[in-house]
């Protein structure tokens, strides 16, 4: 029997996928899992216009400022993706945002000073593509697992969203995190001799 | 000292009572939170379970009939329900062990009773959810906590931390998870620790919580106890 991967097919914006007691698939599912993350990366770069390199993005991301009272979280995530990621103060909100998309599987567009979602927004699909790009660094600086494991959520839900992807920086933004997520994985792989 | 159990139907609650019988430890109080939830499992996780001391296919009150426990069944799963609260009270228990996670509120944290709860992962260096599948990438081990219950996730004082060796099977969920836990509680209960009363205070602060393991993760965590 054919395994297939069916965690980035469904529209995961609006059906929420739990992870809860998954079952185990045998070896054939990481190979599926690997085949259907290419097959998006192909789609991602037939959509993308002009490659841009990812410093080139951050460097020309605009320093943006949310009003008074409320977070605007693509304003905050691109602050912290463009030059902010190792402020302990920063930290501490990157674990928070984690934390509130692993519980809720969504990323509002606007929270208030305690973190509260005052928006009944969570379709800007920009706001899950930063956020993956923040684990990335993360993961990279540290291999913590905790960031990899946000990040194959992000990325499942960015594939399954793909269509709704148009913006040349968002498409490239997305392309670099899959890429990177597919190294991670294999590299562990390799590591624990999973051939 | 008078402790208690409050078991579900789950594999974990039957890999509890099991043990404990086939050690011969009898608690103070037995309450069944019955949610008359029957899951299949297969002929292989069943065989792999008695490996491991329990027989995954056994409902928790099978086990507690077959015995002839005198136990207390409430028809929900609710730890914070105002039946079960008052249920607790009544026995006048030192401690609880609780088969379930999740968080207790203020309720049923004010009563003079300690819950214990058995965590699937040394803390504070893995709190949180499916910890052993992150400990085995890692650490080619998994490890249990156990702790007494309190406000917030996995925080709270440590009676007993042990390691096991990763399994050399694919049933983590099923047979690894309520076999390390079962142990875990058999240790502590056969060698006193709670009447030593000698807990170690948590730093909330310190360590690493984890959310629940992605697919692809859960797939190299168990090819690595099998490949």
């Amino acid at each position: 029997m054919e395994i297939k991967y069916n965690y980035s097919k469904k529209d995961q914006i609006h059906q929420i996928q739990k992870y809860q007691k998954t079952p185990f698939e045998g070896k054939n599912f990481l190979l599926a899992y690997q085949n259907l993350r290419e097959k998006n990366m192909k789609i991602i770069k037939e959509k993308i216009s002009e490659e841009i390199k990812i410093s080139k993005i951050l460097k020309n991301i605009p320093i943006g400022k949310s009003e008074e009272g409320k977070i605007c979280t693509r304003i905050l995530l691109e602050s912290i993706l463009k030059d902010n990621l190792y402020l302990e103060k920063n930290e501490e909100i990157i674990n928070y945002i984690i934390k509130k998309f692993e519980v809720k599987k969504r990323i509002f567009s606007s929270y208030n000073k305690l973190f509260v979602e005052n928006s009944s927004n969570y379709e800007e699909m920009i706001n899950y593509i930063l956020l993956s790009n923040i684990c990335i660094i993360k993961y990279e600086k540290t291999e913590n697992l905790k960031f990899l494991n946000t990040i194959l959520k992000l990325n499942d839900l960015i594939c399954s969203e793909i269509k709704n992807i148009k913006e040349n920086k968002e498409l490239n933004l997305a392309l670099y995190s899959l890429k990177k997520e597919l190294d991670f994985i294999l590299k562990i792989k390799r590591r624990s001799l999973i051939l | 000292m008078r402790i208690g159990i409050i078991l579900t139907n789950d594999e974990r609650s039957r890999a509890y009572l099991q043990k404990l019988q086939e050690k011969k430890i009898l608690l103070d109080s037995y309450v069944l939170m019955n949610n008359k939830n029957e899951r299949k499992f297969s002929k292989e996780v069943i065989s792999t379970s008695k490996k491991f001391g329990f027989d995954i296919s056994e409902t928790t009150k099978d086990t507690l009939l077959k015995n002839n426990i005198l136990f207390n069944e409430v028809d929900f799963l609710d730890i914070n329900h105002p039946k079960l609260i008052n249920l607790v009270k009544k026995e006048n228990c030192d401690y609880f062990i609780f088969t379930g996670g999740g968080i207790l509120k203020k309720d049923i944290l004010n009563l003079s009773v300690k819950f214990i709860h058995m965590h699937p992962g040394i803390v504070p260096y893995y709190r949180g959810s499916t910890c052993f599948y992150y400990s085995i990438i890692n650490e080619q081990s998994a490890g249990v906590t156990a702790f007494i219950m309190d406000k917030t996730l996995d925080t709270g004082n440590i009676i007993y931390q042990k390691k096991f060796d990763k399994p050399n099977h694919q049933f983590i969920d099923e047979v690894y998870d309520p076999h390390i836990r079962s142990e875990t509680l058999i240790k502590i209960l056969e060698g006193k620790i709670l009447e030593k009363n000698n807990f170690t205070e948590q730093n909330p602060e310190n360590g690493e919580t984890y959310f629940i393991i992605h697919p692809v993760l859960k797939h190299i965590a168990i090819l690595n106890c099998i490949d």
